[in-house]
């Protein structure tokens, strides 16, 4: 049965080969990609900017949100203004209800495929039983002037139907209350939720996609109108927000925005510690341990209000709890002061204390120097148990050390990536607005990008998970099954983090260091973060920017690197040593006595040598004429004179080439990996000296499949090596050397130093 | 997402196994299938660390040559920040050109986990993938 299957395989793949070949269409890698992308317009130019009719909708928000604590519920209330600066008439407005995706019949459960492994752990059970009564409990849709709007509800989308079109230019304001049950977090999952402490009987909110919420309008998707399943997450209009937080008077709260009311909320020792770690290199502890274990065992039956402002943001989020440690420390940026705060619990000690807010420093000042000065006041980093999660301002961290106060070396830096990377993404999508619901590499690939940066930054000896070209390899190679280009969209990826993080950040980081080079495309870079800065890019956008900007036509390389599962394996396939007539007799004739002593000898001859009775030339000099002494090779004046006269003949250039350059190498390269790439390959001569060359990617612009190109060298080339210092995701590098070499593989390495079974630790412990 | 080099050598007969895996996924599996913490690669790592493995291993990672199972032994790791390699070897058998795999390795605790297995045989070079709901297959496909 099987070898029928793989019959037909072959059989269809000969057909499809034959059959494309007939298209005669343009398969050439180094097409356009005019098909692929939107034909640019008045909104967004061909140079990849904000076009000169470009337009976003702003929608401002005024909310009070009571915060139980008895029931883990959200009750709120809030008033919406929208505004539309499109040029288009809207008959009905679209609001996100992403609690809704946690609703008993909410459409990620009917798209969840699979089944129960062998064995089921109970949070998969409860996530898949869906006991919770999740979702939004909408209890008032109205107008200012308190009529109800009609409105219809998609599972995780609202649509308001207006009974006039909401004009270009004119606003529009919803007043909307709601409630729902907090989830928890740790047993259903979520990017918000609560976490509860069973022992002290208490809990830690993390409150986010509270509030319904305004869908993008744009020129690119008009509404948005994928629904949430969970995965792709959020693009959100930007706007200005007031939010009254009320909570039980002992919590404390973190929150997206500037605290307004100080005076009300905050003792004088914690003003006074606020003020002292504006201009502090070091956190200044706000909320000591002492004081929050402290605070942790009351249990307040009064409330307090704590009012937050936020301008030009997103979106909005806040942790609460009463066991919250608090710590600030100013960043610099001209004359403006960015508070860099944490908030834990006594469990994210010791770590936290150390890391969290030099971390959150670290990354403002690492990520604006690439991109733009952070804008924002403040940038909260909130410990919260096994996730890592962004909103404007404000994110939430995993890192728990252990009960005795110990951690691993990998949680640390666990700890330190994941705040690099949330923190991060203040900057992509919070700021620099792209679409994760359409496209997650968007973000999740620019911001891996500079986390990887920002984690070199922090410690050259960082080791960083993605980044580097050499990471990527096992997930390019091979079986493609498992694989989708990095142009797919969100919710049809396989692979999520390879495909959305490690191969974009990749992608970048090899444009950085061997495509455009590093000054050129930090400039490139530059140019699309400050022009999409508070805008809604595409991808289309990004490419043509990085281009533009760069000088570069990087077509190619987004064809491979964004449109294709192709992956990088590039060959020597053969090499030819060629050496160039000098017509110099001093160096041709040595250099022809030289090949005839190499050659192999008779085993009669080498005898003859050394064991034999004399011959009669030898014995009898008479038998001895002029050829037996006459040598070829020997030079003579005239053949000096000859060459001399040659050498008159020629011009400058000549004379050089003839020179220096007498040895040549005719190497021919291929592409088996169907990815093309630079061609960089070093040479190495005998005298221990080594050229690397960068031969651009276009070499391969007339035949994708395999090139052949001729080198000249003064010295003779002892080893031909590519990619010798790893810059181009070859997934195998056992064809990248001449002569060939032997790759010892990992199990060998492993077998042969394994006679001791030590670890490095047990080894080092020893020697103690 | 694991990847698994799979190699046979002439010289030693055998079939030669590396799997690569995320030492935070591979901790947290051993961790929550045992109940304890094996602080894995760590100066605390407790000593029944690579019988546990052995044995997760090996319940979910099986090569089959010509329908038969090959016995595997489970030689032992590395550890780094990031990477875990567990190296197995079979007992001496043919040159094979084709193999079986039943990989199931983490697909019970991540839902996105993908197994990718690479087949080298002198010039048999063939990969194939697995995940949750494909556990099974072979190299060549």
């Amino acid at each position: 049965m099987t070898k029928q299957i793989s019959l037909l395989f072959l059989i269809s793949l000969s057909f499809s080969a034959l059959w494309s070949q007939n298209e005669n269409l343009n398969y050439n890698k180094f097409k356009q990609l005019k098909q692929e992308l939107p034909t640019p317009n008045v909104y967004r130019t061909a140079a990849g900017y904000p076009g000169h009719e470009y337009y976003q909708q702003r929608a401002d928000y005024e909310m009070n949100i009571r915060l139980d604590d008895e029931s883990q519920k959200i009750y709120g209330e809030e008033t919406i203004t929208y505004f539309n600066y499109s040029p288009d008439a809207l008959s009905y407005l679209w609001i996100q209800l992403d609690q809704n995706m946690r609703a008993k019949d909410s459409e990620r459960n009917a798209l969840t495929t699979g089944s129960f492994g062998s064995k089921v752990s109970t949070t998969s059970f409860k996530k898949q039983l869906n006991e919770f009564d999740g979702g939004f409990k909408l209890e008032e849709v109205k107008s200012t002037d308190g009529k109800d709007f009609d409105y219809y509800i998609n599972k995780t989308m609202m649509r308001i139907n207006l009974e006039e079109p909401l004009q270009a230019n004119d606003s529009i304001q919803i007043r909307i209350k709601w409630w729902y049950n907090i989830n928890n977090r740790l047993e259903i999952g979520g990017r918000s939720g609560y976490e509860y402490f069973e022992e002290e009987d208490n809990y830690l909110y993390t409150i986010a996609q509270f509030f319904p919420r305004m869908a993008v309008y744009n020129d690119v998707e008009g509404w948005q109108n994928k629904q949430f399943l969970g995965r792709g997450e959020f693009t959100l209009p930007f706007g200005n927000y007031k939010v009254s937080i009320t909570v039980p008077a002992d919590h404390v709260v973190a929150s997206t925005g500037e605290l307004q009311n100080e005076d009300e909320i905050l003792s004088e020792e914690q003003k006074e510690r606020l003020e002292k770690a504006k201009d502090s290199d070091q956190p200044v502890l706000i909320i000591t341990q002492k004081e929050a274990e402290k605070n942790e065992k009351g249990r307040a039956k009064d409330e307090q209000t704590w009012v937050y402002h936020a301008k030009n943001v997103r979106d909005f989020g806040f942790a609460s709890s009463r066991k919250f440690m608090w710590d600030a420390m100013g960043v610099k940026f001209g004359d403006r002061t960015v508070m860099a705060m944490s908030y834990y619990p006594k469990e994210g000690n010791p770590l936290w204390e150390d890391y969290s807010t030099k971390a959150v420093a670290h990354t403002l000042r690492s990520y604006s120097n690439h991109t733009f000065d952070y804008p924002y006041p403040v940038a909260i980093s909130v410990n919260a148990a096994s996730i890592g999660m962004e909103y404007p301002m404000i994110c939430f961290n995993y890192g728990r050390p252990e009960e005795d106060g110990t951690y691993t070396e990998r949680l640390k830096y666990g700890v330190i990536s994941v705040i690099i990377h949330e923190v991060g993404h203040n900057f992509f999508p919070m700021i620099v607005n792209s679409d994760e619901r359409q496209w997650t590499w968007m973000d999740e690939g620019l911001n891996t990008f500079l986390q990887y940066l920002a984690e070199k930054e922090w410690d050259v000896d960082y080791p960083s998970r993605r980044g580097p070209a050499y990471k990527i390899v096992d997930y390019m190679k091979g079986d493609k099954s498992n694989i989708t280009p990095i142009m797919t969209n969100s919710e049809s990826i396989f692979q999520f983090g390879n495909n959305a993080y490690g191969k974009p950040a990749t992608a970048l980081n090899i444009l950085r260091e061997t495509i455009i080079g590093r000054e050129n495309f930090d400039f490139a870079f530059k140019q699309y973060s400050q022009s999409w800065k508070f805008k809604h890019p595409t991808p289309a956008d990004f490419f043509r920017s990085m281009e533009d900007a760069s000088g570069t036509d990087l077509d190619w390389f987004w064809r491979g690197w964004f449109f294709s599962t192709d992956h990088v394996d590039i060959a020597i396939d053969e090499v030819k040593y060629l050496h160039l007539d000098t017509k110099d007799p001093d160096v041709e004739n040595e250099l022809i006595r030289k090949e005839e002593e190499s050659k192999e000898k008779f085993i009669g001859d080498i005898r003859n040598e050394t064991s034999r009775n004399k011959t009669v030339v030898e014995l009898d000099p008479s038998t001895k004429d002029f050829y037996n002494s006459y040598d070829p090779l020997d030079v003579t004046s005239i053949d000096r004179k000859d060459y001399q006269e040659y050498l008159q003949d020629l011009d400058e250039e000549e004379k050089k080439l003839l020179k220096n350059k007498n040895h040549w190498y005719e190497v021919k390269f291929s592409s088996p990996g169907g990815l093309v790439m630079p061609i960089i390959v070093e040479f190495r001569f005998q005298d221990g000296s080594k050229e690397k060359l960068y031969i651009p990617a276009e070499i391969w612009r007339f035949n994708n499949e395999e090139v052949t190109k001729l080198f000249s060298f003064s010295k003779e080339v002892e080893e031909i090596v590519l990619d010798p210092n790893l810059e181009t995701a070859d997934v195998d590098r056992s064809n990248n050397y001449f002569p060939e070499r032997i790759v010892k593989d990992r199990f060998e390495l492993y077998k042969s130093k394994t006679k001791s079974k030590e670890n490095p630790i047990q080894r080092s412990n020893r020697a103690k | 997402m694991s990847t698994t080099d799979v190699k046979y050598h002439s010289e030693t007969k055998t079939l030669q196994s590396t799997i690569k895996l995320f030492t935070d996924d591979i901790e947290k599996v051993i961790n929550e299938e045992n109940g304890i913490k094996i602080f894995l690669g760590t100066e605390r790592e407790v000593k029944e660390t690579d019988h546990l493995l052995e044995k997760y291993i090996l319940s979910h990672f099986e090569l089959k040559t010509k329908n038969e199972t090959v016995k595997l032994t489970f030689l032992g790791k590395e550890v780094d920040q990031n990477y875990t390699w567990i190296y197995l070897e079979s007992n001496e058998i043919s040159s094979p050109k084709r193999i079986e795999i039943i990989n199931s390795l983490l697909v019970d605790y991540f839902e996105e986990q993908s197994n990718r297995v690479n087949f080298e045989n002198g010039s048999i070079k063939n990969s194939n993938s697995f995940h949750k709901d494909k556990t099974e297959g072979f190299i060549p496909q």
